[in-house]
């Protein structure tokens, strides 16, 4: 498998604090990596330094062979970084169907597939229509964002990320605050994702990592402790030690 | 406003409650606005004709405050700047070259979306409060240039005696205030259709989603600093194109026209108005003005204390501002009519939702 993801010694501090300290990743082509670790472990750091939403003090990221370092957020989600955010990130006065349309604007061709109310409809609105059916919220497509409960606007914020054709989808923490047969919703549409997307994960729910993950990471004060399987992480002292409370 | 306006009013709400009530209250206010303003120069004098042409002019500013404001989320004062700038190019043309109405329009577009560009930089990378300051700084500063530079702008004394404007070639001269309105009334039509049609393209949507979450558009790979300053310049355009008009309403031109009392009225317009509506922009000036230039008659010397007294009672009354009021007339209607007055929040026809309509409604 080669690698789609190479993070290089990654640091990013707040002051004093070392939220993310000479942290090294590998995410290869379709695989599903976890990252777990206490509050303040640095992940959503992480996940913020790999997409673009906050710049790296030192390290290399490579994402599919080409160095990413200094690309801002939207160039990187434009190559193939998609995201979901800890707080369902949706435009609020928009229809849920047109949340998906924006978010998929780049990747089906900006204005050049909207010259047309025919092309636009074909190029646009239906792939858009065809995601939000996936994510299950077809039925609430000409419904404004603003009003949809927060599992929805997970689901929707889901729908968004597959619309820009990611290879590769970071996911922060997306089972926080769903009800448990959302969980299960969730769960099912993250392992129905083709291979062709790669997945990077933060979630607190080990029962969903376990489920899911090919390769957990666990991070500890911004360090990474260990990487490896879920049998092992399962099962490691070290990590046992570092992150006693979480792992059961 | 006009009946594109009402268009893209209601069918940007039409994803909520009962659109039908409201698509019909805003289509019979928009026509009565339409033939009132068509009437108004055969029911008033002309002096009250060429101050509703001014009037108009402003609204017409306003309407590219909102855009700034309200669609793409950066509150401005400086959009008198453009305006001048539009003004001044204008009047220069019409004395030197052209009484042609189109070539002056053009012009005043061109002119007020270059001064627009030169600025940008400035104001795209700003947010909030801090685009407020700047814009403010910036048209300051075009108000000293214009005081300045006699050379061009004739100094505070300004600019006038530019010719009578023919609006197209070939046609009669505007020698009327009755005529100049008319002209005025026509071009504002136009411009405020075309800002119309342009907000419902999935250009309009990118601008709003910006505004609404900036983080995510970026994540979703928009080039959320290019839009804005896309819609900077064109905003600048429309700005320029009402300097323009201004000239040719008033036949003159001086730095009063664009000082800081002008901005902030602009300002307060169209947060009355609506922030995000094109016709509560219009609305919104046109109600400042006639506040400040007609009811202020009332009570002389104390029109401050009556634009001040209007805005807490809008803010009051119609938290959504002028442009919400089609809404909440609509909710109260119905609530009247299904006598469940009391309905819980989330539910049909609840606060809540009418809310969403009255959101999503002054996006058109």
């Amino acid at each position: 498998m080669t690698a789609l993801l190479v993070a290089d010694a990654l640091c990013r501090r707040y002051g004093s604090l070392a939220a993310v300290d000479r942290i090294d990743l590998r995410v290869t082509d379709g695989e599903r990596h976890a990252l777990i670790g206490p509050n303040g472990a640095g992940k959503t750091t992480l996940l913020d330094l790999i997409g673009g939403a906050t710049r790296a003090d030192s390290g290399r990221i490579r994402f599919a062979g080409r160095d990413i370092t200094r690309l801002g957020p939207a160039r990187r989600a434009r190559l193939g970084i998609g995201r979901i955010h800890q707080r369902p990130a949706v435009w609020s006065s928009l229809s849920a169907l047109d949340n998906v349309v924006v978010a998929g604007w780049k990747q089906a061709g900006g204005f050049r597939s909207a010259w047309t109310p025919g092309r636009f409809r074909s190029r646009v609105k239906a792939p858009g229509a065809a995601l939000l059916d996936q994510v299950g919220l077809s039925g609430i497509a000409s419904t404004a964002a603003a009003h949809l409960s927060h599992g929805q606007r997970r689901q929707l914020e889901i729908a968004m990320a597959l619309a820009g054709r990611p290879r590769l989808l970071l996911l922060d923490e997306p089972a926080a605050g769903l009800s448990s047969v959302e969980v299960h919703r969730l769960a099912e549409l993250l392992s129905e994702l083709p291979r062709t997307v790669s997945v990077l994960l933060v979630e607190h729910r080990l029962d969903l990592v376990y489920a899911l993950a090919d390769t957990v990471t666990v991070l500890h004060d911004g360090r990474r402790v260990a990487t490896g399987e879920p049998a092992e992480i399962r099962t490691s002292p070290a990590v046992r030690q570092a992150y006693a409370e979480a792992v059961r | 406003m006009t009946p594109a306006g009402a268009d893209g009013v209601t069918s940007a709400g039409a994803d909520s409650v009962n659109p039908a009530d409201r698509r019909w209250l805003v289509r019979a206010g928009a026509g009565a606005v339409v033939v009132a303003g068509v009437a108004v120069p055969w029911l008033v004098d002309e002096y009250t004709t060429s101050i509703f042409a001014r009037t108009l002019v402003l609204g017409l500013v306003g309407v590219s405050v909102a855009l700034l404001t309200g669609v793409a989320g950066l509150p401005t004062l400086g959009q008198t700047g453009p305006f001048a700038a539009g003004a001044y190019g204008c009047a220069v043309l019409g004395m030197h070259t052209s009484s042609v109405g189109v070539v002056q329009l053009l012009t005043g577009a061109a002119v007020g979306a270059l001064f627009a560009a030169l600025t940008v930089p400035l104001v795209v990378y700003a947010r909030g409060v801090v685009v407020l300051m700047i814009t403010l700084a910036i048209g300051e500063l075009t108000v000293t240039a214009a005081s300045r530079w006699r050379s061009v702008t004739g100094g505070s004394d300004g600019l006038a005696g530019m010719p009578a404007v023919r609006p197209f070639w070939g046609m009669a001269v505007l020698d009327s205030d009755r005529a100049r309105y008319l002209y005025t009334l026509v071009v504002v039509g136009v411009v405020v259709c075309v800002v119309l049609v342009v907000l419902r393209t999935p250009a309009g949507m990118l601008l709003r989603a910006s505004r609404d979450d900036e983080g995510r558009m970026r994540a979703s790979g928009h080039p959320v600093t290019g839009y804005l300053a896309m819609a900077y310049v064109a905003a600048g355009a429309v700005a320029g194109t009402a300097g323009s008009l201004l000239v040719t309403a008033q036949q003159y031109v001086s730095p009063a026209d664009f000082g800081f009392d002008v901005s902030a009225l602009l300002l307060l317009g169209v947060v009355i108005g609506g922030a995000a509506s094109v016709g509560g922009a219009i609305a919104g000036t046109a109600l400042v003005v006639a506040v400040r230039d007609w009811l202020s008659g009332l009570l002389p010397g104390h029109a401050p204390l009556l634009l001040g007294g209007l805005f807490v009672v809008t803010a009051y009354l119609f938290p959504r501002g002028v442009a919400g009021l089609s809404a909440e007339v609509a909710s109260l209607l119905r609530s009247r009519s299904r006598s469940r007055s009391r309905s819980r929040p989330g539910s049909l026809g609840g606060p809540d939702v009418s809310q969403a309509a009255a959101r999503s409604e002054v996006n058109a």
